[in-house]
């Protein structure tokens, strides 16, 4: 999502932040400990958290924060909220800060709704005015008005995450820092807490997102970050760095695997056979493909509605008894906007051996609307109802929609408009 | 300085914490807040019959006397207990969000003075009854609830800020609070104290006992109370000095340890 100019104020700058931990072997925790070590300082390793982190975050985006667990995500976030203090390095923040790093703090269960909102709002530092001004849209986005007077006690706990979750998005703050906390809920509550962060979004806020799911950060985020190890590694385009994630974890993988003494060239688990740009157990090849135009010219770039054809040559180097040819259409943020294949649209392909080709194209009206997109291309031996990969190709093809007719949404469907009226 | 300017920021938290407290301490049990009444008449009944009946301390009207003292000292004991275990007991809330960690112990603080100015309406009551005129000096009753307060405020932060790295301070502090008790002037007179053998043979003793802060704090309700004069000035200077370097301290402490409480929770 691109923002205007003069929205690139800096919100948060975060200079050469450095948090350490000490992990004692044995802890001094009480007195005792203490007077009878005679004061001798308890063995400890020392772990670097945060290991020397810059960024500035600008107002009005919305960042992406992945890593592996124990990376520092958390522990970045609690810096910015003020939550613990930094060895060495200062972090400036312009505005005011609600840090969702857990739903419902400070709640207490034998208090009642009504009063947990009140407790709560003034911990995510409301106003008792502004509590009150905000309450009625608070216990309605909750949808708990029958039990506003119970203890939470009583509730389910999906009824307390749904009172927790409304106090903590009306809590209306510049700067919103939100860890993992949205991963619990149902599907309905997803959707609502992604839509207000939509609206968040709208409203010129500035947003940093923890999350393990890829697909939330590509949706959200205008920029991610990647963390291992306490560093910033990697900082980009969220697709660029999700796969950048992906990336390191298949080669940490590797790594765990090599030093176990496992095989590992085989393309085995999903995960890390995702984010290899080509993968496949090489019964087919790709050899060539390309996006055509209508009169059957290379294009780099089309406008909205234009017929594109798709053409990939494949290759047999092995017995493929049911080749599957197909095509997957991508946004810029990685969400999967089409796909089809032969197997799909009922046009079996005869078995192949080894020196068979065959040529398809996939030939389609480009709805789209205006942005980059990437095409991936795979052939598959869809034996017995499962689906191996021969060759697959991730992003092979990449191709601008260029400004034209204004589209709401992702794409043009054409709907017809039948109007009938009185009068 | 800033730090008492956020505070000020942080004055509705402070209040629903408070609010908070009392309503939890009372939610579950049937008379509710009804308690913190009762429960400083019972101890006067249990002690009245004690030290007056048994014991004979002949002291005139026991019970008004003991509750003159026994009422600032509940407020003292129960704030410095409830604080002291303030912040390791919100572990969860210091390292989910960020908030002045002085607003913990403060709301243990301003809870309990308010059972306390409540329980002060009762006293009143036993005064007017027992026919005092407690009424004179009344305008420097404030002064002393404040000094009080303030001094409970200054240990409440040390105490509080100590026990997340010593959890024992915990105990340590029942424990004392229980010594202390009985080094303060609540169910004797410190004419006693300061009369009696060990106390005029050993003038360290009594400078000892003399630093108590609660002792001038005690003797100063009693005298406005009880004995209807003015509090010595010489004493209210006393505890003054003490309050101010207990505050500061609490303050200061408090501070140096604040930043990695939540690393240590
Ligand atoms: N209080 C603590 N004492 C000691 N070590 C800690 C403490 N808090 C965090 N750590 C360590 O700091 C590192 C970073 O932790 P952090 O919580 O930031 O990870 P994270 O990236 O949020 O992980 P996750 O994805 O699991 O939430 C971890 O290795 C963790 O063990
Ligand atoms: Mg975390």
């Amino acid at each position: 999502m691109p923002k205007p100019r003069e929205q690139e104020a800096t919100a948060i700058k975060v200079e050469h932040v450095k948090k350490k931990y000490l992990l004692y072997h044995e802890r001094h925790d009480s007195l005792k400990d203490l007077i009878l070590s005679g004061g001798r300082r308890a063995k400890y390793e020392v772990l670097w958290a945060l290991d020397d982190v810059s960024y500035e975050f600008k107002r009005g985006h919305t960042y992406g924060l992945i890593g592996e667990n124990g990376c520092g995500k958390s522990t970045l976030l609690k810096a910015i909220a003020n939550i613990l203090r930094p060895e060495s390095g200062t972090v400036t923040v312009d505005g005011r800060i609600s840090a969702l790093l857990e739903l419902g703090a400070g709640f207490h269960p034998d208090l009642s709704g009504r009063e947990n909102i009140f407790l709560n709002g003034a911990i995510l530092r409301l106003s008792r005015a502004e509590i009150e001004a905000r309450f009625d849209d608070i216990v309605a986005f909750s949808e708990l008005e029958e039990f506003i007077d119970m203890p939470v006690k009583s509730y389910s706990s999906g009824m307390y995450m749904r009172l927790a979750f409304a106090i903590a998005v009306n809590v209306d703050p510049d700067i919103l820092l939100i860890d993992e906390v949205l991963a619990v809920g149902d599907v309905a509550f997803q959707r609502r807490c992604f839509r207000r962060i939509k609206e968040y979004q709208a409203a010129g806020k500035t947003i940093i997102f923890v999350s393990h799911d890829a697909n939330a950060v590509k949706d959200l985020c205008d920029e991610a970050l990647l963390l291992d190890h306490g560093k910033i590694v990697a900082s980009g385009l969220p697709m660029n760095i999700v796969s950048a994630y992906f990336e390191l974890l298949s080669k940490k993988e590797a790594a765990r695997r090599v030093k176990s003494g496992e095989e590992t060239d085989v393309a085995g688990d999903d995960l890390s056979a995702a984010t290899q740009k080509r993968y496949g157990f090489g019964a087919a090849t790709i050899k060539e493909y390309a996006f055509l135009n209508a009169a059957g010219e290379p294009v780099k770039s089309i406008k909205s509605g234009d017929r594109v054809r798709v053409r990939v040559k494949v290759e047999f180097n092995d017995t493929v008894p049911n080749p599957v040819v197909g095509m997957a259409l991508h946004s810029s943020t990685g969400l999967d906007i089409y796909g089809v294949n032969n197997a799909y649209t009922g046009q079996p392909i005869a078995p192949k051996n080894s020196g068979d080709w065959l040529e398809a194209e996939f030939v389609w009206d480009a709805w789209l609307r205006e942005g980059n997109y990437s095409i991936s291309l795979g052939i598959v031996d869809l034996t017995d109802g499962t689906a191996t990969p021969a060759d697959r190709w991730v992003d092979a093809i990449s191709f601008d929609v260029a400004a034209g007719q204004e589209i709401i949404g992702l794409f043009d469907l054409r709907a017809d408009i039948t109007v009938t009226e009185n009068g | 300085m800033n730090k008492l300017r956020e505070l000020y920021e942080y004055k509705d938290l402070i209040w629903t914490l408070s609010v908070k407290e009392l309503k939890v301490q009372y939610r579950n049990s049937v008379l509710g807040f009804l308690w913190s009444l009762l429960n400083p008449l019972l101890m006067m009944l249990i002690f009245s019959f004690v030290f007056a009946y048994v014991f004979k301390f002949g002291i005139k009207d026991f019970p008004v006397f003991l509750l003159c003292g026994l009422l600032p000292w509940n407020f003292f004991n129960t704030a410095l207990s409830t604080a002291t275990g303030s912040i390791v007991g919100n572990g969860a809330l210091i390292k989910k969000v960020y908030f002045p960690r002085e607003i913990l112990p403060l709301a243990s603080v301003l809870a309990n003075l308010f059972n306390f100015l409540l329980s002060l309406v009762v006293l009143f009551l036993f005064l007017a009854f027992y026919g005092y005129h407690f009424w004179v000096w009344l305008i420097l009753l404030p002064f002393i609830i404040i000094i009080e307060s303030l001094c409970v405020t200054g240990l409440a932060l040390l105490l509080a800020g100590l026990n997340v790295y010593f959890r024992d301070i915990q105990y340590i502090v029942g424990v004392a609070l229980m010594a202390l008790f009985y080094a303060t002037p609540i169910i004797y007179n410190i004419e006693r104290v300061q009369n009696s053998y060990w106390m005029t043979h050993y003038p360290w003793l009594m400078t000892l006992y003399n630093l108590n802060p609660m002792t001038p704090i005690v003797n100063a309700y009693r005298s406005i109370l009880y004995s209807v004069q003015p509090p010595s000035l010489s004493s209210i200077l006393y505890s003054l000095g003490i309050t101010a370097f207990v505050l500061v301290l609490g303050f200061v402490v408090f501070r140096r340890l604040e930043p990695a409480f939540a690393d240590e929770v």
